[in-house]
């Protein structure tokens, strides 16, 4: 049942969404191509008008990418589960729990394509034979900095993954938690979503710097300069940023599992 | 078919009531096959139940048989169907005699009344 | 044999208000039941709890014996009173959702009753009359081989000869094993293929008898009974 409801959330989001990577991968390879005609590096003014014209649109454009499928998946998730739509969705021999994984998976797939598609985007277009080599050369300085304070490129990597996959995901369950919060009320579901978002926002930042307070965090910053990088401090931190944020976005799926299975309010 | 069927009185009997005057009429003939109850009941715009509730009324009366695989069929009992007529017939007159009584002519005037008009319109 | 729907003394509360007040009613397999009452008399609250998409204050409400779930969804096949299909879908689409989802669903009935009434397969819903989109919803939900059936103002937005079409569609999907309930307004042109009614009132159950049993004790129409007990 997991499957079919991820396909055919796959089939309803992708006629919105593959178009607007489509357009953004076709900027890419314009500028590129751009690039490699040397349009950006040209004295002419011509030239260098429609270069600066180009890359303010490409920066517009990522961010575009980026809003446009947060949005997006947020209509989505309003219209088939809280208005008329809803009647399908929920009468289908399908439990609640398996329509929310569904749709938070599928949406979790579009977030992290958004974000290794811009990323790839910036890379085509960055990265030329000579960038290479001085992006190599930055890379060995910087492991070499790292590993004087007992760190490594690839655990950075690790933690920025682990933190990408859990952002995501609490993002996500965040707006879905809101929504589901939002059409508990009558006459102002989509205010009341809104103030729902808010209210939990600002919860959740009082909860993790209490939290983070614990973790002598404030002390690791501060004594960075007088002790230098405490790497036990460091992982500390991150582990206690890593356990608020999942506590966070498990509480986001129970409030949104806890309102579609008892407390649906469909007009 | 059109079934005119009048919205206050039970619909189960005026089935039975339009089977019978088709019977009676001819529509029907004696050993004729009938549909199932629900085709009928589709034909006729009516719930299956009710259909149903006719027909084994009708059957009770034996103006209709099922035979076992084969389905239902208007009764071939001949004698039973000029009864029915007779009787039809007698309830059609009664009824008659009630509206005239209304309309402030006893038996006898509304017989002399028929004869009148009989002969007037040269009536068969 | 279990009634196919049963409620025993249901109440739904919302705040202080009392939608539906004690319940009690059985709907067993092979009869098609009206459910009539004017508006805020709690039958959409009832239809709703039926599908799972309310959940009762206290009382129960059970379809085949069993609390309403994952599972009763398997077996009730509910058409809301409004479009509740997605809009971008073509009708092929909705039809492999519903084959997808549904395994009483047989797609094979829906594209002939789309055919009868001339309804292109291949047109997206969007691009639909509002008559064509009821059919289309009217169709999926009477493709399904369910047991209950609830059919929530099935011919209200309709055209007469095409509500012709949809009763003798209804008659036809009609099976002894099955239970059919609708919800309607327009009791006179419905009256004819119902053989039980429910009156609801205020939350409350007011009538509860067969079609028959009004016509012979009461010397009228269901409608004419309802305006008469409705009357304002």
């Amino acid at each position: 049942m997991l499957r079919k409801i991820m396909k055919y959330e796959w089939t309803a989001t992708a006629r919105v969404l593959l178009p607007v990577y489509a357009i953004l991968m076709l900027i890419t390879l314009i500028g590129r191509i751009e690039s490699a005609a040397g349009v950006f590096h040209s004295k002419d003014k011509l030239a260098s008008i429609l270069s600066q014209i180009s890359f303010s649109v490409y920066v517009l454009l990522i961010m575009a990418a980026g809003f446009i499928t947060l949005i997006y998946l947020l209509i989505r998730f309003y219209k088939s589960m809280f208005t008329d739509e809803g009647y399908l969705t929920f009468t289908l021999p399908v439990k609640p729990a398996t329509l929310l994984n569904g749709k938070v998976l599928v949406a979790f797939c579009w977030m992290i394509l958004d974000m290794v598609l811009v990323c790839l985007s910036i890379f085509i277009l960055a990265v030329s034979p000579k960038t290479f080599a001085e992006l190599q050369k930055g890379m060995l300085e910087i492991s070499g900095e790292l590993a004087k304070v007992g760190l490594s490129i690839s655990e950075l990597v690790i933690w920025v993954v682990i933190f990408v996959i859990v952002g995501a995901f609490s993002c996500i369950l965040a707006i879905t938690a809101s929504l589901s919060l939002g059409q508990l009320s009558n006459k102002h579901k989509i205010a009341m979503s809104v103030v729902s978002y808010i209210g939990m926002s600002i919860l959740t930042q009082v909860v993790s710097t209490y939290i983070l307070s614990m973790s002598s965090f404030n002390s690791f910053l501060e004594n960075i300069e007088k002790t230098g990088f405490s790497l036990p401090a460091f992982h500390q931190f991150m582990y206690f940023s890593l356990f608020v944020s999942i506590l966070f976005t498990v509480m986001y799926y129970l409030i949104t599992y806890f309102i579609i299975s008892k407390k649906l309010n469909l007009e | 078919m059109t079934w005119n069927l009048s919205a206050d009185r039970p619909i189960y009997s005026q089935i039975i009531e339009r089977v019978q005057m088709d019977i009676v009429s001819g529509v029907y003939h004696p050993g004729d096959k009938l549909p199932s109850v629900r085709e009928l009941a589709t034909l006729a715009s009516v719930n299956p139940n009710t259909m149903q509730k006719a027909f084994s009324e009708l059957e009770r009366s034996g103006l209709v048989h099922t035979q076992r695989t084969s389905g239902r069929f208007i009764t071939e009992d001949t004698v039973m169907i000029s009864q029915l007529k007779e009787t039809l017939a007698e309830e059609q007159i009664i009824t008659f005699f009630q509206t005239m009584k209304k309309l402030g002519f006893d038996k006898k005037e509304a017989a002399e009344l028929i004869t009148k008009l009989s002969a007037e319109k040269g009536e068969k | 044999m279990n009634p196919i729907l049963e409620c025993r003394d249901l109440h739904k509360r919302y705040g202080l208000k009392e939608a539906l007040c004690g319940i009690n009613l059985q709907i067993e397999a092979g009869h098609i039941t009206g459910l009539l009452g004017p508006n805020g008399s709690g039958k959409t609250t009832l239809i709703k709890m039926a599908n799972n998409l309310l959940t009762p204050s206290s009382g129960e409400i059970l379809i085949n014996g069993k609390k309403p779930g994952t599972e009763s969804k398997q077996i009730v096949s509910y058409l809301p009173e409004r479009t509740y299909l997605a809009s971008w879908m073509k009708v092929h689409d909705i039809i492999r959702y519903f084959t997808d989802f549904y395994k009483d669903f047989d797609p094979t009935c829906a594209y002939e009753m789309l055919r009868n009434l001339q309804i292109d397969p291949d047109d997206k819903l969007k691009t639909m009359s509002k008559g064509t989109r009821e059919k289309v919803q009217l169709i999926l939900v009477m493709s399904r081989h369910a047991m209950l059936y609830i059919l929530d103002e099935p011919i209200a937005g309709v055209d007469p000869a095409a509500r012709d079409y949809i009763l003798k569609t209804i008659l036809s999907n009609y099976n002894e094993n099955a239970a059919i309930l609708i919800s309607t307004h327009l009791i006179s042109d419905i009256e004819s293929i119902l053989d039980h009614v429910i009156f609801l009132q205020n939350g409350t159950v007011k009538l509860q008898a067969t079609v028959d049993e009004i016509r012979e004790n009461e010397g009228r129409s269901v409608d004419s009974l309802f305006r008469e007990v409705f009357r304002c």
